[in-house]
């Protein structure tokens, strides 16, 4: 038995998942300006990018009707007009592609990665208008047709990517308080697993046929005190919630209380190991809340305490899964969007290079 | 210990503090597909490298179709993959590099791959020579296998055409700067048409050709002066094998009716199959078939009824055709001698027995005075003085021609040249075939003399050739414009047909060699310049010069 140390909020609220619409819409309004791209509150560091982008699609729209009337086609890439946008585009997607190598070389502080960011996406809208009017809205040859495909590609994942970055944080803060670092939960997987193996341990007692002294042994080789233990939680005071970590005192094992032990090594230890991927239906919280509650029908009151935490890992371990589906939804784009800006970069050099060959 | 407790410090310790240098699956799926994505495209351009060429491993087929920026048009399919059969390198095959200065000249180089298969003729020698674009700046290929080389937009010719004196060069001879109106559309604004034998008499357009010729009256049923008289049947054609011809299904005592196509032949193929294709053939300028009519020629179209008999005792002699009067005389001359000479030729010094004549005693002559009255005889037949009451089939020269001077006996010396123009437009060009689904008279309505029902005179018949026949530019415009819809719903009467049918300037005008109308292709002012073998032809390189330097027509 584990007595709180800390201020224990209700821990019988419902899931934070399921929290109610007016404490979602307050984590949005707390997220907003601080984790999507573009926002009111940053809104004056996009704001010349913008103005920019508009200019220069304003005024190469002009230019290009200008230079069009009495023309019998639209102006094509060869013509004082057509090889302008070329050059200015194709510098704007070599810009656009230093982006890679500003935050390789963080080190080097050329410019705040922010403005960088605000420069690539609305430089990079530019150049739609721009190679559009460049190609005369025509696909040309192959070369020249893959490399506008490829451009049109690399720009409609880069806008992906743009609602992607401006829907999914707000998500992930409302939805995964417990976020880690996404390349450590399957490292905080196993901590999850270590510490609730202490807990059912010191709560159960030793197994049948395992020594007391043993398990004593084994809670200090895994690095934890022998008096106290600390385990993580998410809690919820008013509008804050967050991650917290409680320290418990163990007290005297609770006799009868198997049906604990014997459900965690069933299927508790192996959804905190594997999450999703352990096809348990604790990945689903209403049937992680009626086990855990049969749970506690069947086993003594001063057990309650842990089965309580017990469910709480099993909800962070949700809230990883969960994290990693909207971290893969989060940055997937970027495995169009980086490769095929590769391609286009050394194919538009091949390209710049033939059409002045044979201009 | 038992006072230890986990701090967060503790707890986030257990996070490796370098853990940001090892990569996650997503960082190492980003460098793995970045990788593949650089190696494709190199690997695809790389793809088409001929390394067994040390200087020039990007000129091979893949490459070449890689870097074209589009299928050539299908007279141009053959060099798909050799670029160099029309791009000098590294100079703009338009003419003129981006950004060049205005000083700076237009580059033609690749002109001279053009010229190898086709010249370009000048438009006209009053042209800027800064602003005469290389072949590549108006025909602009890479376009698709269906794509046109030669229908140009009408922008191409308003550039200049719109502002004509801005663009033409003032140094050049004021014959050769023309007169021509502006225009930027063939519905809007294009000048009237002014054939180039028409002349404006008080305001009335007058062709000044010098051919006799009753429209209305060879198109009147019978060819009657004036309806109600004796109608001209087919049974009075002289000329026997021209019946057949003009009687049709009908039987030899109807009268003669004509129709457009009596007289007008589109092209030699039809005229093959007359039955008397006398027509000379190098009358026949070269033509594209169909287009144009024949010119009208007296062996084919006339000659069926105005045989040039003269002497009523010798209906099988005609007069040459297309002779002046000198050398009727020498013809007659020889004709009548031929004929005493036939039957004695000592008789030319012998008195003949003298010839009774009604009225007078007779009168002994020589065979040569009696030869010398029948070419005279034969001369008032064929010059009389005035064809005024004339038969329909009528043959004394006076009956088309103008006499040009005179004998002070009265004899015609010389007999003007007609002077009816092989085609009325020169600039212009006019398909009769493609427009063989409208009427004649739609376009010609003063070449009838009746009406359409059969009935009725047409006002205003042309009864002169000096009247104009060729429609005026508003009745092309009735189908070459907008439709209606196109136009507007106030532009026009409701009644009025739509138009849809094209109407851009390369409908009926060329650009090269555009004075020459009826020279083709095949014209020599668009000759190759080398000459090939089938190997050099399909690499689009080598050749020899097909003349010597200096005798070909000049090309830009």
């Amino acid at each position: 038995m584990w007595a709180s140390q800390a201020a224990i909020v209700d821990f019988a609220r419902p899931p934070l998942c399921n929290a109610g619409k007016k404490q979602r819409s307050r984590g949005r309004d707390r997220g907003r300006g601080r984790f999507v791209l573009i926002d009111r509150r940053n809104l004056a560091l996009h704001r010349p990018w913008i103005a920019l982008a508009l200019i220069g699609t304003i005024a190469a729209s002009f230019w290009f009707a200008r230079e069009s009337c009495g023309l019998p086609d639209w102006p094509g890439g060869g013509t004082p007009t057509g090889l302008t946008f070329g050059i200015v585009g194709g510098l704007l997607i070599l810009f656009e592609f230093a982006l890679w190598g500003r935050k390789k070389l963080r080190a080097w502080r050329i410019g705040r990665v922010k403005t960088w960011m605000a420069a690539h996406i609305w430089l990079g809208l530019l150049t739609v208008p721009l190679l559009v009017l460049h190609s005369g809205f025509r696909w040309g040859g192959s070369l020249s047709s893959v490399v506008m495909l490829l451009f049109l590609v690399v720009i409609a994942s880069g806008v992906w990517g743009l609602w992607i970055q401006q829907v999914i944080p707000r998500r992930m803060l409302e939805e995964v308080p417990a976020e880690t670092i996404h390349s450590q939960i399957d490292r905080l997987a196993r901590f999850l697993v270590e510490d609730a193996t202490r807990l059912v341990a010191s709560t159960c007692g030793p197994a049948l046929g395992e020594d007391a002294e043993e398990v004593e042994l084994q809670k200090v080789a895994l690095g934890a005190p022998v008096s106290h233990m600390t385990v993580g939680a998410v809690q919820t005071v008013g509008s804050v919630q967050g991650k917290v970590l409680l320290s418990r005192v163990p007290r005297a094992a609770v006799p009868g209380s198997e049906p604990l032990r014997e459900i965690f090594q069933a299927s508790i230890a192996d959804y905190l190991a594997d999450g999703d991927r352990a096809r348990s239906p604790l990945a689903v919280p209403s049937k992680a809340k009626s086990l855990f509650r049969d749970l506690k029908n069947r086993l003594d009151q001063r057990t309650h305490e842990a089965v309580d935490l017990l469910e709480n890992f099993c909800d962070q371990r949700r809230q990883l899964d969960r994290q990693r589906r909207l971290h893969g939804w989060m940055h997937f784009w970027l495995i169009i969007h980086l490769p095929l800006s590769v391609a286009l970069v050394i194919l538009m050099g091949v390209h710049t290079w033939v059409a002045l060959k044979y201009r | 210990m038992a006072n230890y407790r986990e701090t967060g410090k503790d707890r986030w310790r257990r996070v490796p503090k370098d853990y940001f240098r090892s990569l996650d699956r997503l960082q190492s799926a980003k460098r793995l597909a970045s990788g593949l994505a650089c190696v494709l495209a190199l690997g695809w351009f790389v793809s088409g490298l001929d390394l067994s060429r040390p200087f020039d491993r990007f000129a091979t087929d893949a490459n070449s179709l890689r870097a074209s920026h589009g299928t050539l048009a299908r007279v141009h399919a053959t060099w798909d993959n050799h670029c160099e059969a029309c791009h000098v390198p590294f100079e703009s095959i338009h003419g003129k590099a981006p950004f060049a200065s205005a000083s700076m000249p237009l580059s033609h180089s690749s002109d001279k791959l053009c010229a190898a298969c086709h010249a370009g003729p000048i438009h006209h020698a009053s042209a800027l020579e800064s602003e005469v674009k290389s072949c590549a700046g108006c025909h602009r290929d890479h376009q698709g296998r269906d794509f046109s080389l030669v229908r140009m937009p009408d922008g191409e010719c308003t550039s200049c055409h719109s502002a004509l004196s801005d663009h033409q060069n003032p140094t050049a001879e004021s014959s050769s700067r023309g007169s021509f109106g502006n225009v930027t559309r063939f519905d809007l604004d294009h000048p009237a048409f002014v054939p180039d034998t028409v002349e404006m008499i008080h305001g009335e357009a007058r062709d000044r050709s010098r051919l006799k010729f009753n429209h209305a009256r060879h198109m009147r049923p019978g060819i009657v002066a004036r309806l109600g008289d004796s109608p001209y049947k087919v049974e009075d054609i002289p000329l026997s094998e021209a019946r057949g011809r003009y009687q049709g299904s009908g039987r030899p005592e109807d009268p003669v009716l004509l129709d457009c196509s009596s007289c007008h032949h589109l092209d030699s193929t039809e005229m093959a199959r007359l039955p008397n294709p006398r027509i000379a053939s190098d009358s026949i300028p070269g033509r594209n078939p169909g287009s144009y009519y024949l010119p009208i020629s007296y062996e084919n179209d006339c000659r069926g009824c105005h045989t040039l008999t003269f002497d009523p005792a010798r209906s099988d002699l005609e007069v040459p055709h297309g002779v002046q009067p000198d050398e009727v005389v020498e013809f007659l001359k020889r004709t009548y001698a031929a004929d005493v000479l036939a039957e004695e030729p000592k008789t030319l010094d012998v008195f003949m027995p003298p010839i009774r004549v009604p009225g007078r005693s007779a009168i002994p002559e020589t065979a040569r005075r009696r030869m010398e009255r029948s070419v005279n005889r034969a001369l008032k037949s064929s010059f009389p003085a005035s064809i005024e009451g004339a038969p329909p089939n009528a043959n004394s020269c006076l009956e088309c021609h103008y006499y040009a001077e005179s004998s002070p006996a009265g004899l015609p010396t010389r007999v003007e040249p007609t002077r009816v123009p092989e085609v009325w437009f020169t600039h212009a060009s006019f398909n009769h075939k493609a427009h063989r689904g409208v009427s004649c008279r739609d376009c010609h309505a003063r070449s009838y003399a009746l009406k359409e029902d059969g009935r009725t005179p047409m006002e205003g018949a042309s009864t002169q050739s000096a009247d104009v026949l060729i429609p005026a530019i508003d009745n092309c415009r009735t189908c070459h414009a907008p439709t209606r819809s196109a136009r507007g719903w106030f532009a026009s009467a409701p009644s009025q047909p739509g138009g849809g049918a094209s109407y851009n300037c390369t409908e009926c005008h060329r650009y090269h060699n555009g004075d020459r109308v009826m020279e083709g292709p095949a014209a020599p002012a668009r000759d190759a310049a080398l000459e090939r073998t089938f190997a050099e032809f399909l690499q689009g390189t080598g050749g020899s010069e097909r003349r010597p330097a200096g005798a070909k027509s000049p090309t830009r």
